[in-house]
């Protein structure tokens, strides 16, 4: 079982360039999923503000 | 004053050409920066005979890419300012006509004085002599049409920085840059140029009136 | 048959007003959500865990289940933005130019990962971390054109004007794009560079090809997810001083 995961890891001794690229996606849309949120978040917070 | 498509070309043609031969700086500022651009090249990199040969059709061109852009800013920017281009746009005659005559008027201005000075840069710059045709034909189609693309950058940019419109026309600018530089190197090697320009000129044929009309929706948009 | 056609044309006319595509989307995001992070998922472990070892290249090639969909999807994004220049210029729809607007940097997202993932997987099979290859070559201006639009948006401060800016150049590019392409592969095959043989693709096996078709669909999906997303935050910022502002987060609220 830990050698089927750290073969995962490995990957053929590639690992660290397969899972960099993985982390670049992640990162990326990550970004993409949090900065509109973060916009309507704000106005949201600057509308409640002016309805009080 | 009959008023058809011609007499307004011209006229226009002929007021932009006149206020541009007042104004020498207009002519000759584009020249100078492309000759100063094409000796920081051997200056920075190594003036040594054979590799400036072969870096010398794209240093041309690229030199000469920059001095068309800096050039371009002020093609639409003064007759906006004083309020000039609203009476042109307010007329009833077709405003992709104006376009088009401030672009020629500007290619005069500008690209001549770049074609001039790119046979003295040819000299610098160690390139055959069997080269100089294609390069001076290249560059005739190619610096046209980069001002036709400025025009759109300028247009879009209006009253705004330079850079930005640089930003936008230099990615565009790629499939000059290879076929005018892919004909002057072919040119070097004796071998059959005229491809290049055969495609370079069909991209001004469908350049000339989409742009031009681009150009006109883009101007529009500062009238908002 | 006439009621379905009905129904998608009032859908298209109605997402055209703001407040209205506002409430439908909130009632959909949950749904889009589960359904793209479910498939995207999904693609990238069958992809990353489940396909044979390639025979050339080992297990690297699996940067290929990102790799490639995020450069089809930087490409087919770029043609929206066109198309919905296109509507913006013509038609004056005012959410069609939100919608190029929100789809950019999602775009530029897009192409950025494939260009580094392309450039992350050279350096163990090429030896490089760059090569100036027809595909590359032509991924980085499209970024270039992507920077371009962006900047040139948040550049001018009337955003409808911004809008119709962002439209003309879009529609510029997309008839430029191909000459690009096409120039720079005929550059390419000119100056081949002699010391490596570029490996394309890996030739696929059915095994190996259909993770990478469901990853392609994942991504399409998060792209529809994300424009959403972006979208609303758009017309939201646009028209926030508007009264159906604060009548919907009422209503969220509750």
């Amino acid at each position: 079982m830990i050698e089927q995961i750290s073969a995962i890891i490995n990957m053929d001794g590639n690992g660290l360039y397969v899972w960099s690229c993985l982390f670049i996606l992640f990162f990326i849309i990550g970004i993409n999923f949090y900065l509109p949120n973060r916009k309507l978040k704000k106005i949201y917070k600057e509308n409640k503000a002016k309805g009080q | 004053m009959k008023s058809n498509i011609y007499n307004w070309f011209f006229l226009i043609l002929r007021r932009d050409l006149l206020m541009a031969s007042r104004r020498s700086a207009t002519y000759i500022t584009p020249l100078i920066f492309f000759l100063i651009v094409i000796s920081f090249f051997p200056i920075a990199l190594s003036p040594d005979q054979d590799f400036l040969r072969s870096l010398a059709p794209g240093v041309i061109w690229i030199a000469a890419l920059l001095s068309s852009l800096l050039a371009i800013e002020t093609i639409f920017s003064e007759d906006f300012r004083d309020g000039t281009l609203d009476e042109f746009f307010i007329s009833n005659d077709p405003s992709f006509v104006l376009v088009f005559a401030k672009v020629l008027c500007h290619w005069l201005v500008t690209g001549f004085p770049i074609l001039l000075a790119s046979i003295i840069s040819s000299l610098i710059l160690y390139l055959p002599i069997s080269s100089l045709l294609p390069m001076i034909c290249s560059l005739i189609l190619g610096t046209f049409f980069m001002s036709l693309l400025g025009a759109i950058g300028a247009a879009l940019s209006l009253g705004k920085s330079a850079i930005l419109s640089a930003i936008i026309v230099l990615p565009f600018s790629i499939p000059t840059l290879l076929m005018g530089t892919a004909a002057v190197s072919s040119a070097i090697d004796y071998q059959d140029y005229s491809g290049f320009l055969l495609i370079m000129g069909a991209m001004l044929a469908i350049g000339v009136p989409g742009l031009c009309l681009l150009t006109v929706e883009a101007i529009l948009l500062n009238y908002e | 048959m006439n009621k379905i056609w009905n129904y998608i044309k009032n859908w298209f006319i109605e997402m055209g007003s703001p407040p209205l595509f506002f409430k439908w989307s909130s009632k959909i995001l949950p749904w889009l959500l589960f359904i793209s992070i479910t498939v995207f998922v999904v693609g990238l472990l069958w992809g990353l865990f489940f396909s044979p070892t390639d025979y050339k290249q080992g297990d690297v090639y699996r940067i290929i289940y990102i790799h490639v969909p995020s450069a089809i999807l930087g490409q087919s994004i770029f043609m929206f933005m066109a198309i919905c220049g296109f509507i913006t210029m013509v038609w004056r729809v005012k959410i069609s130019g939100m919608l190029l607007k929100s789809a950019a940097p999602i775009g530029a997202s897009f192409t950025l990962i494939a260009l580094l993932t392309g450039s992350i997987w050279g350096k163990p099979t090429w030896g490089t971390w760059w090569v100036w290859d027809a595909r590359l070559t032509s991924t980085l201006i499209l970024f270039f054109i992507y920077a371009a639009i962006i900047g040139l948006h948040s550049s001018i401060d009337d955003k409808t004007k911004a809008d119709r800016a962002i439209s003309i150049v879009s529609l510029v590019g997309i008839a430029i794009i191909p000459i690009i392409k096409k120039s720079v592969d005929w550059w390419q095959t000119l100056h081949q560079p002699s010391t490596f043989s570029l490996t394309s693709a890996p030739s696929m096996t059915p095994d190996m090809y259909q993770p990478l078709l469901l990853c392609v669909l994942g991504f399409y999906l998060i792209f529809a997810l994300l424009l959403t997303m972006n979208l609303r935050a758009e017309v939201v910022v646009r028209e926030k001083n508007r009264s159906w502002v604060s009548k919907q987060f009422l209503n969220l609220e509750r």
